[in-house]
């Protein structure tokens, strides 16, 4: 097993002192397996994003645990694991610094985690992503929402994680990026067994690409299948 | 039907890149009628919406005219394009995330076109914000609160409340339905149908939507218009070799995906610039095509030219 998440609970207080709270999570369990893609459903607001958080090592539960490869985790992750599972954004224009050129963006992976870096490989890597040498000069706001999305996920598959929380990934996209990007994963699980938690409130995608399927519905999980 | 809006050879370039973002757009569109613009990523939707506003950066140069009920848009002076922005034209952006400002309420930001152009007091206005709220299934305390307090989903629907707000003639959106639910998007797209007088320009790669909401469509491809039709032909019968692969890739349809990617700016040579995906690629497209009647519609490829 790879990621087994026992009675997650999760609260976000603001306001004066903390006062107001909201339980975006009640009660969720879920476990996902190595070279599975488990997809999560449910409406907007109903706790999706707050759930692929806690499992990315985002944020800590208020109440629960996770456990990966049968260890419970510790927040923040680190090390390993902090590289082992990564989140794509639903938003990602959040994603960049809006200060940096793409192409920094993402040479500063490669140099974060110490891998070794060419430019040439870069380029070559990048237009399986449909990202060329002018987009590397530009910055975030200059680049459409799909060529951000590519240049995302292309920044993820550097690091080979195990599992990769996909939070609305194609939300941005068109139909045929859509294709393209899920051709793309399909690609790497079959290369890398990775494992995805596919959260969408499309249920005709989730039906078409996941082995099995979640679905949250107010904080709460209410069927697996 | 009149004619309200009229796009004629706009085009659109950056100074950085070597090639138009869009190139050579015309459109007609009559009063009441609902446009939707879709097409791949990057292909220069947005760049129209935001040409029509005068919001694109000052590295943008834009050629060819805009006209909006006799005037052109490009020629105005500011102050007379500050003043029909918010009360006659209204945009809703793209984007959630970043098009809220993070340190007013969502109420407070609904209700400040009814205050700035529509003389609301400030009591009325986040009253009318709340009603608006409510419309698109948000919680009246939501008004209250602040964006990074919403989750992506209720951000867009006090997005499309606050463009919907001051009643516009020409409402312009932006992917209104990213990041939305089946359910929510049915409402917005019943929301959407009630405009029945305004001028309605849709950016959007939600199909559905668009089949739900539109009169008309117009697919852009690399920075130009490649077909151009009423709704009904271009879902039943789709001309344009790419406008059969967007169909063909919904999840319905098996998902199937399309080779290769739209050329980068500075590789839109000569010659039609969907050929190097194109199942029926052949001589003459190295000679860009025109935009050919037929059937009562537009579409750019030879495989039409007759």
């Amino acid at each position: 097993m790879l990621i087994n998440a026992c009675g997650l609970q999760k609260i976000y207080t603001s306001g004066w002192y903390g006062r107001e709270k909201v339980q975006a999570l009640v009660e969720a369990t879920l476990h996902i397996q190595q070279g599975e893609t488990v997809g999560l459903i449910g409406r907007s607001g109903s706790g999706k994003s707050t759930l692929g958080a806690l499992l990315a090592g985002l944020a800590a539960p208020t109440a629960g645990a996770i456990f990966y490869m049968g260890k419970p985790v510790r927040y923040p992750y680190k090390g390993q694991l902090r590289r082992k599972i990564q989140l794509l954004d639903q938003h990602p224009d959040q994603a960049f610094d809006p200060a940096y050129m793409l192409g920094a963006s993402l040479q500063e992976v490669y140099q974060i985690n110490a891998l070794e870096f060419s430019h040439k490989t870069l380029l070559t890597k990048l237009e399986e992503f449909g990202l060329y040498a002018e987009h590397l000069r530009r910055y975030p706001s200059q680049l459409s929402g799909g060529e951000l999305q590519r240049a995302a996920l292309f920044r993820l598959l550097v690091l080979e994680p195990d599992l990769l929380v996909l939070d609305e990934p194609t939300s941005m996209l068109d139909v045929i990026s859509q294709a393209q990007i899920i051709d793309l994963l399909c690609s790497v699980q079959r290369q890398n067994n990775t494992s995805y938690l596919f959260i969408s409130h499309d249920l005709e995608l989730v039906n078409r690409i996941c082995h099995r399927i979640y679905r949250l519905t107010a904080g709460r999980i209410i069927s697996g299948s | 039907m009149i004619d309200m809006l009229r796009f004629d050879t706009l085009r659109v370039a950056f100074t950085q890149a070597q090639q138009p973002a869009l190139d050579d757009f015309s459109l007609v569109i009559p009063a009441g009628a609902k446009t939707m613009i879709i097409g791949e990523t990057g292909s220069g939707k947005s760049v129209l919406l935001l040409a029509l506003l005068r919001l694109l950066p000052a590295s943008a140069s834009v050629s060819g005219q805009i006209w909006f009920e006799g005037k052109d848009l490009q020629s105005i002076p500011d102050e007379e394009l500050r003043r029909l922005r918010g009360a006659t034209f209204s945009y809703i952006p793209q984007s959630s995330g970043s098009s809220l400002n993070p340190l007013l309420t969502v109420g407070f930001q609904v209700g400040e076109t009814l205050i700035e152009k529509h003389g609301y007091s400030r009591r009325s206005a986040l009253a009318e914000s709340m009603r608006l709220l409510e419309q698109f299934e948000l919680d009246r305390r939501v008004a209250t609160c602040y964006p990074h307090q919403l989750s992506g989903g209720m951000r867009q629907r006090a997005l499309i409340a606050m463009g919907m707000a001051v009643s516009p003639r020409l409402l312009l959106a932006d992917e209104p339905t990213k990041g939305l639910d089946g359910r929510l998007v049915d409402d917005i797209s019943a929301c959407f149908c009630r405009f029945r007088q305004q001028i309605m320009l849709v950016v959007s790669h939600d199909l559905d939507f668009t089949e739900q909401v539109g009169n008309f469509v117009s697919v852009l491809y690399a920075g130009q218009q490649i077909e151009y039709g009423c709704k009904a032909d271009f879902f039943t019968q789709p001309l344009h070799p790419y406008s059969q692969a967007l169909l063909a890739a919904r999840p319905r349809a098996g998902l199937k995906s399309l080779l290769g990617f739209a050329p980068p700016q500075s590789q839109r040579q000569t010659g039609c610039r969907f050929r190097e995906r194109c199942l029926f690629r052949r001589e003459q497209c190295e000679v860009m095509p025109d935009l050919f009647e037929t059937r009562g519609r537009k579409v750019r490829c030879w495989l039409y030219a007759d």
